[in-house]
């Protein structure tokens, strides 16, 4: 019997004659039951692993519903269905047909880091707010991923199939490395850190290449691409919930608090305080209020949280 | 010791996550044995209800889709049986349907939840596609996720319909042999119901 017969029946598509064929085939041999049954495992197991696709179009936001409503919704579902939106194979050939070239897209929630397997077995940690798109399967000449933020690269290395980081301000191509990369097009900040391996920029607007050795720092500035020597690796410990205070303006720290921690930081001075830190690393997992009291020892300001809302003001 | 009903397996944010998640997936794997939309419907959605109203006594650690799909599993066996028997009772003609009906039952029964949803399965899968050749897995992906038909493939890609045919049964092979030593028991069970 064709598989292609089998997954007709599968997926109710047989015509009445194909479907007295498969009954009589099925009938036939219990080889042939185990058969389908293989079939049947095999299309329900990819049917689970590409299920994340389906959500690829939903907005985050789009997704935050009320549990008591989806229940409302469930025990609506024969209305649902009498409006003609219920046709499970007919929802399953138009999502198909959504997914057609289509990547996975994961964005790490605010005030949370998030691991990302690839197909390729290479590891991607998302800062908070960061996201990645990527093919379900990296099929052809390049791994070719989109990152809008900030993300810790550990890619597997394969020579015939270069790893293609885009961003919207430079490409970064690399064969197996582990690498750090920030492109918030917002702020118009790129950056990439490169702690082991080799690694090629090329700036998109110029065509500027830059090859990078291990514990360098490639930062944009005016379109153009400036490189520094890293002194540590401070900054790269964010997947395991370290902060590094070292080197960063008031602002910029505030900046960094409100994404680690999914909170609103309203500055109501005139002026800033200095808040210079050679050194300091500060927990997420302690918490923001123990980030400022630590930030308090070395910077002079106050602040109040305000219980409902949540929101931190800087005094 | 039975677990307090407060003990909550998981958030109604997670619920609504799972639910989202793998509703559809549901509902097209219930259709496959039901052959009724708004059966499998009116079954995945009775199922999440039953699953989210119990929830308070379920161990901390259950595989919760897979606990779901189970409910699922039993619902549409239910309805199988129903109209088995019901088929039966009409005398009905149509032998064709009863038999249909029988298979159906047959392989939905050697369906094992908790097998299926263990994550292993997806590295699994990765790897049987990353295994096939450019061509298969260009073909096998375009039929199953572009849903395109296997004439637009071949015309799209320039081979013979019977090429497309060969790849898809090539890719599904590949697959299979790959999920084959994960869900050795699936044939057991079925083995044994044939003979009845």
């Amino acid at each position: 019997m064709e598989d292609i017969t089998l997954l007709k029946f599968i997926r109710n598509e047989a015509t009445p004659q194909e479907l007295d064929a498969v009954l009589d085939w099925l009938d036939a041999s219990p080889e042939n039951r185990k058969y389908l049954n293989s079939l049947d495992d095999t299309d329900f197991a990819l049917d689970l692993w590409t299920r994340r696709l389906k959500d690829t179009q939903r907005a985050p936001a789009a997704r935050r519903l009320d549990w008591r409503r989806i229940v409302r919704w469930t025990t609506s579902a024969a209305a649902v269905i009498l409006l003609g939106l219920g046709s499970g194979f007919f929802l399953y050939k138009h999502q198909m047909a959504q997914i057609a070239g289509q990547r996975l897209e994961t964005t790490a929630p605010k005030g949370q880091r998030m691991q990302v397997k690839l197909g390729d077995g290479t590891s991607v940690w998302l800062n908070a707010g960061s996201s990645i798109a990527y093919p379900p399967i990296f099929a052809g000449k390049e791994r070719r991923v989109r990152l809008s933020g900030e993300a810790i690269f550990e890619v597997v290395h394969d020579e015939n199939c270069p790893f293609v980081v885009e961003t919207f301000a430079c490409d970064a191509r690399v064969l197996g490395t582990r690498f750090d990369i920030v492109a918030d097009e917002d702020a118009g900040t790129f950056s990439a850190a490169l702690l082991e391996g080799k690694l090629q920029l090329v700036n998109r607007m110029s065509d500027e290449t830059v090859m990078m050795t291990p514990n360098e720092i490639v930062r944009l500035r005016h379109g153009k691409l400036y490189r520094q020597q890293l002194s540590d690796h401070d900054d790269y410990l964010w997947p395991e919930g370290i902060i590094s205070l070292k080197g960063l303006s008031f602002g910029e720290l505030m900046t960094k608090l409100e994404r680690a921690f999914n909170v609103r930081i309203v500055i109501k001075r005139d002026q800033l305080p200095d808040a210079n830190f050679g050194w300091g690393k500060i927990a997420v997992s302690s918490g923001v209020e123990h980030a400022l009291e630590v930030l308090q020892c070395a910077a002079d300001f106050r602040y109040e949280i305000d219980k409902d809302s949540g929101v931190i003001t800087i005094l | 010791m039975p677990q307090s009903p407060t003990s909550l397996v998981l958030s109604s944010r997670q619920f609504e996550e799972v639910f989202l998640e793998y509703r559809p997936v549901f509902v097209r794997r219930a259709y496959r044995y039901v052959r009724d939309n708004e059966i499998a419907e009116d079954i995945v959605s009775d199922s999440f209800m039953t699953f989210w109203e119990g929830r308070g006594m379920l161990p901390e650690d259950v595989n919760v889709p897979a606990y779901i799909f189970t409910i699922v599993r039993n619902r549409c066996l239910n309805y199988l049986r129903d109209k088995a028997v019901h088929l039966q009772a009409a005398h009905t003609i149509h032998s064709s349907q009863r038999r249909l009906v029988e298979a159906d039952i047959a392989s939905l029964t050697a369906c094992n939840p908790d097998r299926l949803f263990q994550e292993e399965i997806f590295s699994i899968l990765q790897r049987a596609l990353d295994k096939m050749p450019e061509k298969t897995r260009t073909v096998f992906l375009k039929s199953r996720f572009s849903g395109m038909s296997y004439n637009d493939i071949s015309e799209e890609l320039g081979i013979l319909p019977s090429g497309v045919h060969l790849e898809i049964h090539r890719g599904l092979n590949i697959l299979r042999s790959e999920l084959k030593d994960y869900l050795p028991a699936l044939l057991l069970i079925i083995g044994g119901l044939h003979n009845q």
